[in-house]
């Protein structure tokens, strides 16, 4: 019985990591977490695509900057399409301050997400009401 | 179709930014995302009006304090220099 509830809660957890991770937020509401999965997607989709329009698809370049390429990934699988039409195509170009900016932007949101889905994965493991490191009631 | 080019052409070329004191504004939205993100994974109750006022507080007290830092390193380059 009990070796069955922890199965589920197993279960549960690796499909907050994945739902999470495929689109931010999502994690979120796998626990019926609807008002920070809203807040999440909003705001990391913000984040990426501010990041995108500032320096170009040309940021997300997972051969010449990988520890950037790192961070940038766990936003979301979509990067590493981004990447390879960018890697495939060589026609985007982003120098100087838009590409440092671009980079910067896209790289946190990929670490906004992480934190998003340590968070949600947390609340599954320890039922909803626990948080990592709470504030207030 | 226009507005599909449209849309696809803003993530083709990277835009403008000059190296001028203004360009220190993109940190603006930067900080206010993050401090939003970090609000909603810490506060225990999500309430509209409660998580916008934290993050407006987290948001200035950190663009405050950046400010802050670099009018201190200013002041040590204008003394050391």
């Amino acid at each position: 019985m009990a070796n069955s509830k922890d199965n589920e809660k197993s279960l549960l957890i690796a499909a907050v990591i994945l739902l999470g991770w495929a689109v931010p937020g999502l994690g979120f509401a796998a626990v019926k977490e609807y008002k920070r999965a809203i807040i999440c997607f909003v705001g990391i989709s913000t984040l990426f695509i501010l990041g995108l329009h500032i320096g170009s698809l040309a940021v997300i370049d997972s051969v010449n900057y990988k520890p950037w390429y790192a961070a940038q990934i766990l936003t979301s699988p979509i990067v590493h399409l981004i990447s390879s039409h960018v890697n495939s195509s060589q026609s985007y170009r982003c120098f100087g301050k838009p590409a440092d900016i671009g980079q910067l932007y896209t790289a946190l949101s990929g670490l906004l997400n992480f934190l998003c889905i340590l968070s949600a994965s947390y609340m599954a493991y320890s039922g909803r009401t626990e948080m990592i490191g709470e504030e207030d009631a | 179709m226009l507005n599909d080019c449209l849309m696809l052409a803003s993530f083709a070329h990277p835009i403008e930014i000059g190296m001028t004191p203004w360009s220190l504004l993109w940190m603006i939205p930067l900080i206010a995302i993050i401090s939003l993100i970090y609000k909603a994974t810490k506060l225990r109750v999500i309430i509209w009006k409660k998580i916008l006022r934290e993050t407006l507080v987290l948001l200035l007290t950190t663009t405050g304090f950046m400010y802050f830092l670099a009018a201190v390193f200013w002041v040590i380059i204008e003394i050391v220099t």
